[in-house]
């Protein structure tokens, strides 16, 4: 209950709107902040909805896979240069982003304790090399992706992803040469 | 371990690893093919446009493999099962993608033309000069992803089922044991580290390859969006190198289980068993650089680094693998059979094999040789004689101990073929590159003719070895589990 | 499976969802980025060139029907713009001399359009001019003194431009071709001179029927 409430009050700071147009004027802010944060409300909002709907959810999304098909979807979608683009120049894809993010955190939240081992390490690793690839892209590219973002801030964003690839590493490194058997036995 | 699988499930689990083995055994031999093609038209004997020659050349790297990677992991998984529980669900799903993906392949190279080699180093796959279209492309590089969606599966299996068991990949290494806290006597089985070492690699190529592939997908769909060529090709190689590298180390197992059941003494991992591989992990993840000593705009220390550790890379498993395999077999009584004669085989083709590619680890002699058919020289008698024969030999052995096949006379023809025929095809690539012959040339001199068609001779003579080999093999599957089970190994003593 | 029916459908029910997402959100997988989608829907919707006043190197003032029943060959820049803009011109001085001599004039003319009038005067567009050789006569440079009138064809031919507060802008750039009613017949990778020049003169052929 404690986390919705907190989830709630997230969501309500995003949409203000001067917090909205400041964060959405620096790209970064906009992909590596706006984006996470709307999950990270609908992953706090679900602990709530998640169990009052319980039974749908066992019904519906018994392995996790649905859930996290939407999620790998929604995602990706919003990895798209595009979408970022359109979000501030059309207000239905902004609408969209506003409605689609939280459910994102809301089917995260309820998959990922569902799924086995091998289902999350993929997920993982998939994530990792589109992280990385979006990290190449953004520094790389020698156009302007965005025309509502400058090439300098493109860049910017480029080595933000690059940071979270590499903790992403990091972590992994740590997760499979740390003894687990403690755990096991 | 063993004699706790029952009846039903070590069956089934044959099947499957059966299944592996025929459709691994019937690409490569199908890929032989397309390689004496190949050489008959450099050769100047067949009349080959060079689009179709091209074409050729990328099914045949592609397929080749990973027609050996599928093989090779099928061994991996048979002998690897024995100690970890793995997933049967996930090595089958690995079998379907990689179907997949093959048929995408394809069709991607003979219906839609796809042919910049297997490599399909950036920015080609988007620039063939009006070669090939973008379907052609986007079939061969989404069915490239999708046969490494399947082998990453099969690789987080092993990767989790190794730390439930040891508790994580340093210890499935034998870190412990190297560091002293644990004895030797309980350090994981020759398999396990193997099997942790392929998993690293591999887990690291195919996510590595999955970046790569993808921007190569974006920049075919919309090539506005330009890459760093070199970067492409550095984690290209990355994927490239390691990919094919780990097939022989996932072939090796069988050379680990099958000669101590055929000679009772067991293969121990020692301390300087388990540091070789550690080494090894570590090289083969860094060395792909000697792929790049061309690139002059490379940092200078990457190269230094990939020559220095190129001639190390292999070395410490190699060394410690063929002197292991000398010292179980020496004086121990073997019965020479087609299994181990063809593991022996293999041991002698993989340190031969790495010879040539040590010259040309070497920035000064590569400048020279890489683009030569030296290079395929190596990669032929290391693959040839080494990593699939490593594969053959554990058909025989499955053969063996699952049923009452007995060998004949054919089969010893058909090594004797082989060995001859693999012989033949590379010393024609060295000859080749001596001759500064180009590769990937689909036409050739008058001069340089000679070695290409004695090369193809060879590749007749592998053709007919293998057609034994797989005759056997299906001659096997059909009279399956006549013998029992694994508990006949005793009788290979 | 029977009992998890559910969950196997939603499974089907989420991946067809993606897909229609993915679909719909680029344009039916043709249009990825911001620009791309631009392109395509600037084609798709082939936008007339508005009736707007121009002043031109030589300080001709006219109105852009004149050009009425001749092809335009546009670009968009500012003069004091140090990145893309010069490349953009080079790239189009190629292409024009890429276009047979004989069309030159007669079936197409080129005209650059300065979005920044307030320091882009005649003066100025004159030396811009002599920098990359044009004639003044069959390839133009432009500018729309009419704050509007400048707005208003920006937005109908989709050039953002951002001001990057430092004198400077940001822009979107390509070649467009407009036909001889004045409606936008095509839009070219700026990039891609070859591509481009092939393009007009296709055009062209298939035009006057030559």
């Amino acid at each position: 209950m404690k986390q919705t409430g907190l989830g709630i009050i997230l969501y309500g700071i995003l949409v203000i709107p001067p917090v909205k147009a400041y964060i959405e004027s620096i790209m970064l802010l906009h992909m590596l902040v706006q984006l996470p944060l709307l999950i990270l409300a609908g992953w706090f909002i679900g602990d709530m909805l998640i169990k009052k709907f319980h039974p749908f959810f066992t019904a519906w999304n018994t392995d996790g896979v649905p859930g996290m098909i939407l999620v790998v979807f929604i995602t990706m979608y919003w990895m798209l240069p595009r979408a970022l683009d359109e979000a501030v120049s059309i207000y239905y894809i902004e609408l969209f982003k506003f409605i689609s993010l939280p459910f994102v955190g809301l089917f995260l939240r309820d998959s990922w304790k569902k799924m086995q081992t091998l289902g999350k390490s993929f997920i993982f690793l998939n994530y990792l090399s589109m992280f990385a690839l979006m990290a190449w892209l953004y520094i790389d590219s020698p156009i302007q992706i965005c025309n509502n973002y400058l090439e300098t801030q493109q860049k910017v964003l480029g080595w933000g992803f690059l940071v979270i690839t590499i903790w992403m590493i990091l972590y992994l490194l740590q997760a499979v040469f740390t003894d687990h058997s403690e755990k096991a036995e | 371990m063993v004699t706790t699988i029952n009846k039903g499930e070590f069956k089934s689990r044959n099947n499957l690893i059966a299944t592996y083995l025929i459709i691994g055994g019937l690409v490569i031999a199908a890929m032989m093919v397309f390689g004496i093609l190949m050489l008959l038209a450099q050769g100047g004997v067949l009349d080959l446009p060079p689009a179709a020659f091209y074409q050729f050349l990328t099914i045949h790297g592609t397929g080749m493999i990973g027609g050996a990677a599928l093989a090779a992991s099928a061994v991996m998984w048979y002998f690897l099962s024995n100690y970890v529980e793995l997933s049967k669900k996930v090595f089958k799903l690995n079998l379907i993608l990689s179907l997949i993906g093959v048929v995408m392949v394809i069709i991607g190279v003979f219906s839609f033309k796809y042919a910049s080699a297997w490599t399909f180093l950036y920015p080609l796959p988007a620039l063939s000069g009006g070669a090939w279209g973008v379907t052609g492309a986007l079939l061969y590089l989404v069915g490239m992803l999708i046969l490494g969606v399947g082998f990453l599966l099969l690789y987080i299996d092993t990767g989790r089922a190794i730390i439930k068991k040891h508790g994580s990949l340093g210890k499935g290494l034998g870190w412990d044991v190297i560091s002293g806290k644990r004895a030797e006597k309980d350090a994981p089985s020759p398999t396990v580290v193997a099997s942790t070492m392929v998993t690293i690699v591999n887990v690291s190529a195919l996510t590595t390859g999955a970046t790569v592939l993808i921007m190569n997908i974006i920049n075919v769909v919309n090539p506005a969006f330009t890459f760093d060529p070199l970067l492409a090709k550095n984690l290209t190689y990355a994927f490239g190198h390691i990919f094919a590298n780990s097939i022989i180390y996932m072939g090796v197992i069988a050379v680990y289980e099958i000669l101590p059941r055929y000679t009772n003494r067991p293969w121990k991992s020692n301390r300087p068993f388990l540091i070789a591989w550690t080494m090894s992990t570590a090289f083969t993840l860094v060395i792909y650089t000697h792929h790049m000593l061309m690139d002059s705009v490379m940092p200078k220390w990457m190269l230094i680094m990939g020559q220095v550790l190129s001639y190390a890379n292999g070395l410490p498993v190699l060394v410690i693998t063929a002197y292991g395999a000398l010292m179980i077999v020496y004086k121990s009584g073997v019965k020479w059979d087609m299994a181990s004669g063809l593991i022996f085989l293999s041991m002698f083709g993989w340190v031969v094999g790495v010879v040539p590619a040590i010259v040309d680890a070497t920035i000064v002699v590569n400048h020279v040789m890489h683009n030569t058919k030296w290079v395929p020289g190596h990669f032929h008698m290391y693959m040839g004689l080494g990593a699939v024969v490593m594969i053959f030999g554990f058909i025989y052995y499955l053969s063996k101990v699952d049923s009452s096949l007995q060998t004949n006379g054919l089969d010893k023809v058909g090594f004797i073929s082989y060995t001859l025929g693999i012989i033949s095809v590379s010393v024609g690539f060295l000859i080749s590159g001596a001759l500064s012959t180009p590769r990937r040339w689909a036409t050739h001199f008058p001069e340089w003719m000679a070695p290409a068609v004695f090369g193809a001779i060879g590749g007749v003579l592998a053709v007919v070895g293998l057609t034994i080999f797989i005759i056997h093999f299906i001659r096997y599957v059909k009279v399956r589990g006549t013998a029992g089970s694994d508990l006949n190994e005793q009788k290979l003593a | 499976m029977s009992k998890n029916w559910r969950n196997t459908t939603a499974i089907f029910l989420t991946v067809l969802l993606g897909c229609v997402l993915f679909y719909a959100g680029t344009d039916g997988f043709r249009a990825f980025t911001a620009e791309s989608a631009r392109t395509y829907k600037l084609l798709k919707d082939k936008p007339k060139f508005p009736d707007v006043t121009l002043e031109d190197s030589k300080g001709r003032v006219y109105s852009f029907s004149e050009f009425e029943g001749k092809y335009i060959m546009l670009t968009f820049i500012y003069t004091s713009c140090s990145d893309v803009c010069p490349k953009l011109e080079m790239n189009l001085a190629e292409v024009y001399s890429k276009v047979p001599k004989a069309w030159i004039g007669e079936d197409i003319l080129f005209l650059s359009i300065s979005f920044d009038p307030a320091r882009d005067d005649v003066d100025t567009l004159e030396k811009y001019r002599k920098a990359f050789e044009s004639d003044g006569e069959t390839w133009r440079m432009a500018r729309i003194a009419d704050q509007a009138e400048l707005d208003h064809l920006l937005e109908e031919f989709g050039v953002i431009v951002i001001p990057d507060g430092e004198g400077g802008f940001t822009h979107n750039s390509a070649f467009y071709l407009v036909d001889r009613k004045g409606y936008l017949a095509e839009v070219m990778d700026f990039t891609k001179i070859d591509e481009a020049a092939n393009t007009v003169v296709t055009t062209l052929k298939n035009d006057t029927g030559e």
